[in-house]
């Protein structure tokens, strides 16, 4: 098979040798359709327990007749143009991808990979979505790492794009590489064998199951469990005996514990499982982060393609001195892949491990609070959000006819009480500092999130004002930084200091492009 | 506004523009059409209600069931060209020598600052209501999903020219 010259973005290429295209590994439809029949298990379940078992027959071979056609008309190559993939049975797509667009590189072995000694190799590409990314499912796990190797080694060439891409030797599908081929150093993809800058320790992992969001269900779910448990419970009087009669018995002290460690098992377990050995290596100007016990994962970050790092803490984990640091790219991903992050460390090493993933000169960055009369901005924005609701929430409870104004009275006080604390405990956690380098900002008190931005990074700048805060003589910034959904908001700088950075952003990020060429 | 002023070298540069003064009409008959729909959906939905139930409008007896939704209508008319003032005033960009600076908002005062080296590509929209007003509407956009730099009310003769100007400057830098 050769690729027909139908790719609308790719190259001309009437002088580049002629190089064959290649199919992912035949053992793919068959670890793809283990994943079909995972994912259509109400079908499967279903079959089974009303042994309609030529359902299921059909359905099976469906799966493996689609699953190889897919297979047979998905093909791949690397050629001057960089990495080629083509694909589709009715919508035919050719995807091209220059090596120096690429953001970043993973290499996924689930277990059904394993088992069959295959890899999934996905190349993040600036943007979101499934449009801008390329995976190939699935590869021989030897060729991904190999894949990996030339495309990292074509990266590093240089931000221009040659007029021919010199193709790698030794890697099996080049037929004629070009003449002024280099052949790619041999450099160990293997995250292992290098010295690791980063490791997550086990207990760290322990500290993050048991301070997750996936544990805080725990206690609602060791109830709802526990009364689902109890069995009919009836309706009115005879609910309110049933429910007395089973709490008084022995059946809580089991089903609650049991359900609870149940919970903070899984909570626990899954962190151990997903982030099992994870590491951090450095090659060159590269970053691998490798993790994982049944689905292991390597992923490739060059460091020029870092945007912004945003360390996060929920109060548990303050309180442990623990955090969790995001690592954006201009790759967005699609949501089900999630990003680059580094899954639990101690806040202590996670900043010096941000200046190194940067490239940030170690001169720690000084963060000032923000003015005062952002607290009175952020208790009004609150008891203008919070009174309402508990107002609306005593409605919908009570009921309007039998809801008396006093209870209006208390719903409408104790929301503007929790407004007027949790305003103050969020405000005053708000800073922000800048250097030469890098701009680094702080907010939120149960969830504590703070962002480092490099100058060089910040794509562009807009400012807001709104009556109340041009009162109170405030502005809040975005910073937009590829890579990030919402981009980086400063909410309530005192003006003076708002138009400081502003300007200090104007004489630095613009400048940028002398020494930071825009990737 | 003269195409030519747009141009690179133009004695205009770093000068603060307006947008088109025609742009108040366009953003007069968009609200005009938004507030109409919104108040027949208000008007279809309270009918209904009202047949469905005992309840009646206060208002049937008096003025008809047209007369209120009307009046409001032209109200919210009134006090869309009022707004409409106001935002033309306010709204404002800059052609400066690194980057391309926009003020806007009534309420909410918002400033966008997008370096020319920054710029990823730039887009062009008119709706039939553009079209028919001669107008165009210029977004620009960078590697950043966030980046919110949208000129309205761009003659549309002028649109080449601010296209040519900002591609020429995005590519004074290294081109990528």
């Amino acid at each position: 098979m050769r690729f027909a010259d139908s790719s609308c973005n790719a190259p001309a290429r009437a002088m580049a040798p002629e190089i064959s295209a290649r199919r992912l590994n035949p053992l793919s439809p068959v670890a793809s359709t283990a994943l079909a029949l995972i994912r259509a298990w109400p079908v499967v379940l279903l079959s089974v327990a009303r042994s309609t078992w030529e359902v299921l027959i059909l359905f099976i071979i469906a799966i493996v007749i689609w699953r190889i056609a897919v297979w047979s008309r998905t093909y791949w190559s690397l050629d001057e143009a960089g990495l080629v993939m083509r694909s589709g049975i009715w919508r035919r797509q050719t995807q091209t991808v220059p090596p120096q667009r690429v953001q970043q590189i993973e290499i996924r072995r689930g277990l059904r990979h394993r088992l069959l000694g295959l890899a999934v190799v996905r190349v993040g590409l600036a943007g979101s979505g499934d449009d801008n990314q390329v995976e190939l499912d699935a590869l021989r796990s030897g060729e991904a790492s190999e894949l990996q190797r030339v495309l990292e080694h074509w990266r590093t060439l240089g931000t221009q794009t040659p007029a021919v891409w010199p193709a790698p030797t030794g890697f099996p599908m080049v037929l004629a590489p070009a003449p002024e081929a280099i052949t790619p150093p041999r450099v160990r993809s293997d995250a292992s064998i290098s010295p690791a800058i980063f490791e997550v320790r086990t207990w760290h992992l322990i500290a993050a199951g048991l301070s997750s969001r996936t544990l805080w269900v725990a206690p609602i779910a060791a109830i709802g469990g526990a009364l689902q448990l109890s069995g009919d419970l009836g309706r009115g009087e005879e609910t309110r005996e049933t429910l007395r009669d089973w709490v008084t018995s022995s059946g809580p002290l089991i089903a609650v514990p049991v359900i609870a460690s149940a919970a903070v098992a899984l909570a626990i377990g899954s962190h151990l499982v997903r982030n099992h050995r994870y590491r951090i290596t450095r090659h060159g100007g590269e970053f691998i982060l490798s993790r994982g016990l049944v689905e292991t994962r390597s992923v490739t970050v060059p460091q020029a393609r870092i945007q912004a790092l945003q360390i996060t803490a929920n109060w548990i984990r303050v309180i442990l001195g623990l955090a969790t640091m995001q690592i954006h790219t201009a790759d967005l991903g699609p949501r089900s892949a999630g990003a680059v992050d580094v899954p639990i460390g101690s806040r202590k090493e996670l900043i010096p491990l941000g200046d190194r993933l940067l490239g940030l000169p170690a001169a720690a960055i000084i963060c000032e609070r923000h003015p005062l009369a952002a607290v009175r901005r952020e208790v009004f924005r609150r008891v203008l959000r919070l009174v309402p609701v508990s107002v609306i929430a005593t409605l919908a409870i009570g009921g309007i006819v039998r809801t008396t104004p006093t209870h209006l009275a208390i719903a409408a006080g104790s929301g503007g009480l929790l407004a007027v604390i949790s305003g103050i405990l969020a405000a005053t956690q708000r800073a922000t500092g800048w250097n030469d380098s890098a701009i680094v900002t702080r907010s939120g008190f149960y969830t504590r999130t703070q962002w480092t931005v490099p100058n060089g990074r910040i794509q562009s700048v807009g400012s807001t004002q709104n009556p109340f805060q041009r009162r109170l003589g405030l502005m809040s910034l975005r910073l937009d930084v590829a890579g990030t959904r919402s981009g980086v908001m400063i909410k309530d700088l005192s003006v003076t200091e708002a138009e400081r950075l502003l300007a200090h952003l104007d004489s630095r990020h613009l400048n940028a492009r002398v020494i930071e060429p825009v990737r | 506004m003269d195409a030519s002023t747009y141009a690179p070298d133009s004695p205009h540069e770093n000068l603060w523009r307006h947008l088109h003064p025609r742009v108040k009409t366009l953003w007069w008959i968009k609200g005009a059409i938004s507030d109409l729909i919104s108040l027949s959906v208000i008007s279809a939905v309270t009918v209904i209600a009202a047949a469905n139930t005992t309840w009646v409008p206060p208002w049937t007896d008096q003025i008809g069931w047209l007369a209120l939704p009307i009046g409001i209508w032209v109200l919210l008319l009134g006090i869309r060209g009022w707004y409409v003032g106001a935002a033309y005033r306010h709204w404002r960009f800059q052609f400066g020598p690194d980057h391309l600076e926009l003020h806007y908002g009534v309420w909410w005062r918002r400033t966008s600052s997008v370096p020319y080296h920054r710029l990823q590509q730039v887009d062009e929209a008119h709706g039939p209501l553009e079209r028919w007003l001669g107008m165009a509407r210029v977004q620009l956009r960078s590697a950043a999903a966030t980046t919110d730099a949208s000129i309205p009310g761009i003659a549309s003769r002028d649109v080449d020219e601010i296209r040519r100007l900002l591609m020429q400057r995005a590519g004074q830098s290294d081109g990528t």
